[in-house]
């Protein structure tokens, strides 16, 4: 978009329709060249090293170090990565040394400095006196006099007091050229004072460097003096900006040497600490990706040696380095992946490959017209499994996994890109920590968790959340997992990306297998059971004959159709986790074991269904036993009916009575409703209303339809008539 | 209409009266040995004709042969009963002195066969009252068994004292008990008897199941818990209930507080760090121990409730909750972990043996034991009840516990035996511990229930038809307690009602099971398995025994398959393949963290219904005794609907013991319940 910008502004004189014409021509040559660049393009990698100063290293070594460390980078990457090997900036180094494990992204752009200038009456007009509207220019004498209107002057006025004025201040250049003294803490100025060192061969650094001067004071006094003016612009910390925006604005802020502009010019920053632990050094690596601003997992190797730290630097840059794939096309169930600098490779076993069997991890980056992300997004429980290649470069085709049908392919416009890391799981085991939506620090307690291989048919309980919601999953195996071909995809880029592609691979050979949308779904068990008395009262004999007459009217089972599946062992265990309450499906939660120590799912508060579910199946339990007694009942009386034993079949027939009626059970429906839906306990969201409704209207319509009946009172007619 | 007839006195030439008849048809009856004929007839004319002449004669007749008759057949009791009321009819008879020493003779024999078969009481009892029968001329068989019991009463003091010499306190006990039942009254007999307990006093209980695993907060595990009150020393123990759930004992206490809002629980430690006695750091530790994910001590419940655990020098320990909770003292009826220090684990009495069914509890306590307080318990396994109550009234024991509840009922007219029962009933049920796709579904398992008379297997086979007292049908796993007003009965919803056993009803689910079950295999193309045969285990005591046969034969009736497995140990939750159904009795004397123990995870019937899942949650969350009160009834009710357990019945369970034993606390809630009061004093 900014080379877009710039370019308009270069052809501004072009008439509208030419201009138009020549973005659009320009924009399908730029999408196809970031096409070309993105997988010819190497990754552009900084590696920040942070030494422990008790290993003692001079300078020198250290250098030395970060040459050996590019070296062996160069050997483990070859042409595929460009790289930078330098020192941790000051006010990251003690971070990254000792806290790597812990050190988010956010950390991380949290101490970058941003300058603020005062914003209040005070601010300005010290600003004015500071700096004074310009004198007019000289009045040519011998041009004639111009008379101003008056109020052609008072806006003349205004306008040159506007330009002299704190608000025309609004870049950094303008800062720098305007403002003669921004205050830092002393801290920050001395690392500032370092890190800016490479970059004084610009007037404007060497200009910045002389104006930023150490304030000795607290952010309390530092914010004071913003207000009286005293202090027109300061440097703050990004996460202390809070604390000044009732007296000053931001300033964008794009200092070369700070995180923001390494992340914006680099694709992976490596973050190495080295600290001596007991006898040996302890070297630790993290990635960074700056595209989608994500910290991975941390991996660690113990050396002897000093000059076995730049290899292992490496070798550990390589076991974190996770390989970026662009998601170009996606229906519900496929995509199709173009996997980032694979166009450089020569050979087929590297570590930026992505192959058929990886896991993707998407993520979605939304920019705001600057290029700034204002969404870094990964759609939780969604990974996308490298399925097939399409062509011999870069493009792939991944099955989609997701807790949510269809995130990935709703995100879909210019200034919103998908992408997706490798993922490679580093933990033993993960725990499932399931919480309740809209309750903070709540937990899911009991929930039934069951295991299902991707794709397949099969269901593994796996167990329950304990009382703090949490479940841990261990398992490794590593399953083979099933797939829709893509080219069925009705998607068309899809279905056709491998006859379009220049040198495609040819897909690998499915198989037939049942098609399990085609089997239908079993009804209620109490219902079939309530359906299925008829005639309880018959012999063991007549039973044996239903069974036989059954057997023989029983359909044939139908065919079940077959369809063509792709199948494919993936290289992490990633499975589908069903999360279950009862008889409802809560969440389906496509998980990779390790990947993430603890994976969090907020789920509806489902309590007060399941609750209800419980009573009323129980009562549906007790509506099969009343009905069956009252047609054992039935059968007995008109047996004695049958014999004129009117005396017993009147016994009979109180003992009818005295089985729980119809408005009995009615009455303990009402009392399961009104307690269901009552609100005492807090309001119950719509979707469970709707469900504990649902559940009751089943009960009552079982009830109605075998319980509501003159029964008793047909039998007792049947009697009298009989006498 | 009657009609008379006349007759001439010339036409009449002989009278005789009917009861000469009668009496003549008996003399000739009691010459063919036809005695209980000829008593009819002899019994009529007593009644009928009591002036007929030759009736004294018949009389003694009958008596005098139909003795002798019965001594020769060897119907002793019978014949000297005779012999006896004929000396009492006809005192002058001229056989006056051949009866004599008939009833001589004859008790005699009758006192050596009491005296063979070890009945020294009765043997005994009848030389007295032969003694105070004929007092003025005794008959010689009491002076000949009087020295002949005193001669082997002496002989076994004589037993008595070399064993205690030998230092077998346990056979001179025998001994000398041997003594005092055949000559009670024996000179010293009773301050010797004395002397040996004073020297070794030791009790000794006869029990029907035993265990490994001393447990006293053992839920569901009789044997366990019972052997846990004498061998272990948990933290907080439960004594009795009370108007709000249990009451607990703190054992290193002081004193123990729960907050007004019930969000904090204050322990205050008694001489932290003297005789084992942890101090607060220690308690804490163990607290936090259990509350740590991946200890082996990790307690879940206890986890979910405990938030903070703080300590205030060496006495006190503050421990806060994650949210109120009515009874966190419930969760800590435990021990305290293992320390250097012996003195920490000391309890009043630790296993000495376990031998041929025999297990021997020593004194352990930290000062040695008061007179008569026993110095050695010992629990003496027994597999027939019959055998443990002839063993009781001989002294060879001196308590019995969990009396079969009908043996119960009779043994309460013997005089030297207490018989009591304890405080709060134990609800026993059927757990399904089998996995097919019957057990699975509730409506078999409805159909099973249904098909168990329940009312008449309590109240006929257990009971023997006696007052039920507190012991009835259920509908859930709580106990209904003694009374409406119990406060025991806080869980038991009454509105869910009993199952009503209705065979007819069971046979038509069994049938509609089938059929389902049919249909879901059809669909799945699979194959459905018979019903297989129920293995019903059942722990191995009376009571269990009995109720388990009933089942069995119940189930048999609706063509259930099943059969019964006596288990000689209570097998815990892994321990359970091959069985279909577990008969347990479950001691849920505090639903409120008891529901938990029971259906929670390794709990004795661990569920995995999402609904019992769900109201076992929301009953650990409970703020008050009103949600625990709901939380509870709610659990029944889905335990009635959905049967996690087939609940039968509870069942108030008593003990006996001999009166030398004293201090025995009255309807305790375990039988070594305040042990420590126990002395044993020959009376």
């Amino acid at each position: 978009m900014s080379r877009l910008l710039r370019l308009k502004t270069s052809i501004g004189s072009l008439s509208l329709a030419v201009l138009l014409s020549s973005i659009v021509l320009l924009c399908l040559e730029l999408s196809a060249r970031a096409q070309d660049v993105w997988e010819y393009s190497p990754y552009r990698v900084k590696v920040w090293v942070s030494v422990s100063p008790t290993l003692s290293l001079s300078d020198e070594s250290e250098r030395e170090i970060h040459r050996q460390i590019a070296e062996y980078a160069e050997l483990n990457f070859g042409p595929t990565w460009a790289i930078q090997v330098e020192s941790t900036p000051d006010a990251l180094f003690g971070s990254v040394l000792y806290r790597l494990d812990e050190l988010t992204a956010d950390q991380l752009l949290a101490r970058e400095l941003i300058l603020v200038v005062g914003k209040t009456d005070e601010a300005k007009a010290a600003f004015l006196i500071m700096n004074p509207p310009p004198p007019p220019p000289p009045e040519d004498p011998k041009a004639p006099k111009k008379k101003r209107t008056k109020e052609e002057m008072e806006n003349m006025a205004d306008l040159e007091a506007r330009a002299a004025s704190l608000q025309s201040v609004r870049t950094l250049e303008a800062a720098i050229q305007k403002i003669k003294h921004i205050a830092i803490h002393p801290l920050q100025h001395s690392g500032l004072q370092r890190d800016i060192v490479p970059f004084l061969n610009k007037k404007q650094w060497v200009d910045f460097k002389e104006i930023v001067k150490p304030f000795q004071g607290t952010n309390e006094e530092l914010q004071k003096q913003l207000a009286s003016g005293q202090i027109i612009g300061a440097l703050v910390q990004k996460q202390d900006l809070e604390k000044f925006k009732k007296v000053a604005r931001t300033l964008p802020t794009r200092l070369p040497w700070q995180p923001e502009a390494l992340l914006r010019d680099n694709d992976k920053i490596f973050l190495a600490s080295v600290d001596k632990v007991g006898e040996s050094i302890r070297v630790q690596v993290k990635e960074l990706d700056s595209f989608v601003r994500r910290m991975g997992e941390i991996a660690s190797a113990d050396v002897v040696c000093k000059q076995d730290i730049a290899r292992t630097v490496a070798d550990l840059a390589k076991v974190a380095f996770s390989p970026i794939v662009r998601i170009e096309e996606t229906d519900f169930k496929t995509a199709v992946l173009r996997v980032k600098a694979t166009g450089l490779l020569t050979k087929e076993d590297h570590p930026i490959r992505v192959l058929p069997g990886d896991v993707l991890l998407p993520i979605i980056r939304r920019d705001d017209p600057n290029g700034n992300p204002t969404v870094l997004q990964t759609i939780p429980f969604t990974f996308i499994a490298i399925t097939e290649k399409i062509d011999s470069v870069s493009r792939l085709y991944g099955a989609i996994f997701t807790a949510s049908r269809g995130a990935l392919s709703t995100a879909k416009n210019r200034r919103t890109q998908r992408v997706a890391l490798k993922v490679s799981p580093s933990h033993p085991e993960t725990n499932i920590k399931l919480g309740m939506q809209r309750v903070p620090d709540s937990s899911f307690v009991g929930a039934e968790i069951y295991r299902r291989t991707p794709g397949s048919e099969d269901l593994e309980m796996v167990g329950r959340t304990d009382w703090r919601g949490v479940l841990t999953i261990g398992v490794s195996d590593l399953p083979t997992i099933q797939y829709d071909p893509p080219g069925e995809s009705k998607t068309q880029a899809i279905s056709n990306a491998r006859k379009l592609a220049p040198d495609p691979v040819a897909p690998p050979e499915y198989k037939l297998v049942d098609d399990p949308s085609a089997t239908t779904a079993a009804s209620p068990a109490s219902a079939e059971s309530l359906a299925a008395v008829k005639e309880p009262s018959k012999s063991s004999g007549d039973e044996e004959k239903d069974e036989s007459e059954k057997k023989a009217e029983s359909p044939k089972a139908p065919e079940i159709p077959k369809k063509a599946r792709g199948f494919i062992q993936i290289n992490v265990p990633l499975y589908l986790y069903y999360v279950k309450n009862g008889s409802t499906l809560l969440a389906r939660l496509p998980i990779v074991n390790g990947m993430k120590s603890t994976e969090q799912a907020d789920l509806p508060d489902d309590r007060r269904r399941l609750e209800t579910e419980g009573l009323l199946k129980g009562m549906q339990s007790e509506v099969l036993d009343i009905v069956i007694r009252r047609k054992v009942l039935e059968s007995r009386i008109k047996q004695e009916i049958g014999k004129k034993d009117l005396v017993k079949a009147e016994k009979l027939l109180d003992e009818l009575k005295r089985v729980k009626s119809f408005e009995k059970m009615s009455e303990q429906v009402e009392s399961i409703q009104r307690r269901a839906l009552s609100t005492e306990k807090g309001p119950l969201l719509s979707g469970v209303v709707k469900r504990i409704e649902s559940m009751l209207d089943v009960t009552r319509e079982l009830m109605q339809k075998y319980l509501q009946d003159t029964l008793v009172r047909t039998l007792e007619t049947e009697i009298i008539n009989s006498k | 209409m009657d009609r008379i007839y006349e007759i001439a006195w010339r036409d009449i030439e002989k009278i005789t009266l009917y009861e000469d008849l009668v009496l003549q048809q008996a003399n000739n009856l009691l010459g063919q040995k036809k005695f209980s004929e000829a008593f009819e007839h002899l019994d009529f004319l007593s009644k009928n004709y009591p002036q007929t002449a030759g009736l004294a004669k018949l009389r003694r007749d009958f008596l005098y042969r139909s003795a002798i008759e019965m001594a020769s057949q060897q119907q002793l009791p019978h014949a000297l009963g005779v012999l006896e009321e004929f000396q009492r009819t006809f005192p002058e008879d001229k056989e006056k002195e051949n009866i004599r020493k008939a009833i001589s003779s004859v008790s005699s024999r009758l006192i050596k066969a009491y005296f063979d078969a070890k009945d020294y009481g009765t043997a005994r009892a009848m030389i007295l009252r032969l003694e105070k029968d004929y007092p003025k001329d005794p008959l010689p068989v009491v002076t000949e068994w009087r020295g002949k019991f005193l001669e082997l009463a002496m002989t076994h003091r004589e037993d008595a004292i070399r064993e205690r010499d030998a230092g077998d306190f346990a056979k001179a006990r025998k001994a000398a008990l041997r003594m005092l039942a055949i000559e009670p009254d024996i000179e010293g007999g009773k301050q010797f008897l004395n002397d040996l307990i004073l020297a070794y006093p030791m009790i000794r209980v006869a029990v029907f199941q035993s265990s490994d695993k001393p447990d006293s907060a053992a839920l569901a595990d009789w044997p366990s818990c019972r052997i846990g009150k004498l061998v272990s020393n948990p933290l907080f123990e439960f004594t009795k209930t009370g108007p709000e759930g249990g009451m607990y004992a703190f054992r290193f206490g002081g004193s123990y507080q729960v907050n007004d809002d019930r969000t904090e629980l204050d322990l205050l430690i008694q001489n932290p760090g003297k005789d084992g006695v942890p101090d607060s750091l220690t308690m804490s530790q163990a607290f936090l121990d259990r509350a740590t994910i991946g200890s082996q001590k990790y307690s879940p419940s206890w986890a979910s409730i405990v938030d903070t655990v703080a300590v205030f020098g060496p006495e006190k320990v503050k421990l806060k909750l994650r949210r109120p909770h009515v009874l966190p003292q419930a969760y800590l009826q435990w021990e305290m972990p293992k320390s250097n220090n012996p003195l920490a684990s000391k309890t009043l009495y630790r296993l000495k043996s376990n031998e041929a069914g025999v297990k021997r509890f020593e004194w352990a306590g930290l000062n040695p034991p008061a007179d008569y307080q026993p110095k050695e318990i010992q629990e003496i396994l027994y597999s027939d009840p019959e055998k443990a109550i002839t063993d009781l009234k001989r002294g060879d024991v001196e308590m019995i516990d969990r009396l079969f509840p009908a043996d119960a009922t009779k043994l309460r007219t013997a005089t030297e035996v207490v018989v009591d029962q304890y405080a709060l009933p134990i609800v026993h049920m059927l757990i399904p511990t089998g996995k097919n796709v019957y057990l699975d579904d509730p409506e078999f398992r409805r159909a099973l229930l249904y098909a168990i008379n329940r009312e008449s297997i309590l109240n006929g086979e257990i009971l023997g038809n006696s007052d039920p007292g507190v012991s009835r049908v259920i509908s859930g796993p709580f106990p209904y307690g003694a009374t409406d007003t119990d406060p025991l009965s806080y869980a038991y919803n009454k509105s869910v009602e009993n199952f009503a056993y209705d065979p007819k009803l069971s046979k038509v689910l069994l049938m509609l099971t089938k059929a389902k079950l049919k249909s879901m295999a059809d669909k799945k193309r699979e194959v459905l398995p018979p019903i297989p045969t129920i293995r019903l285990g059942v722990p191995d005591y009376e009571s269990a025994k009995v109720a388990g046969e009933a089942i069995i034969q119940a189930w048999k009736l609706i063509e259930v398959p099943a059969e019964l497995v006596v288990l000689d140990k209570m097998p815990g939750p892994k321990e359970r393949a091959g069985l279909d159904f577990l008969y347990v009795s479950a001691a849920i004397w505090e639903p409120a963290t008891d529901a938990e123990r029971l259906f929670g995870i390794g709990g004795a019937a661990e569920s995995s219904n999402q609904f019992i899942v769900q109201a076992l949650g929301k009953l650990s969350v409970a703020r008050n005794w009103r949600e625990v009160r709901e939380g509870c009834q709610d659990l029944h009710t889905l335990v009635a609907s959905h049967l996690p357990i087939l609940p039968l019945w509870q069942v108030s369970e008593t003990f006996a013991y001999r009166r030398e034993a004293v201090g025995v606390t009255k309807k305790p809630t375990a039988l070594y319940q305040d042990i420590k009061n126990w002395r044993y004093q020959a009376r």
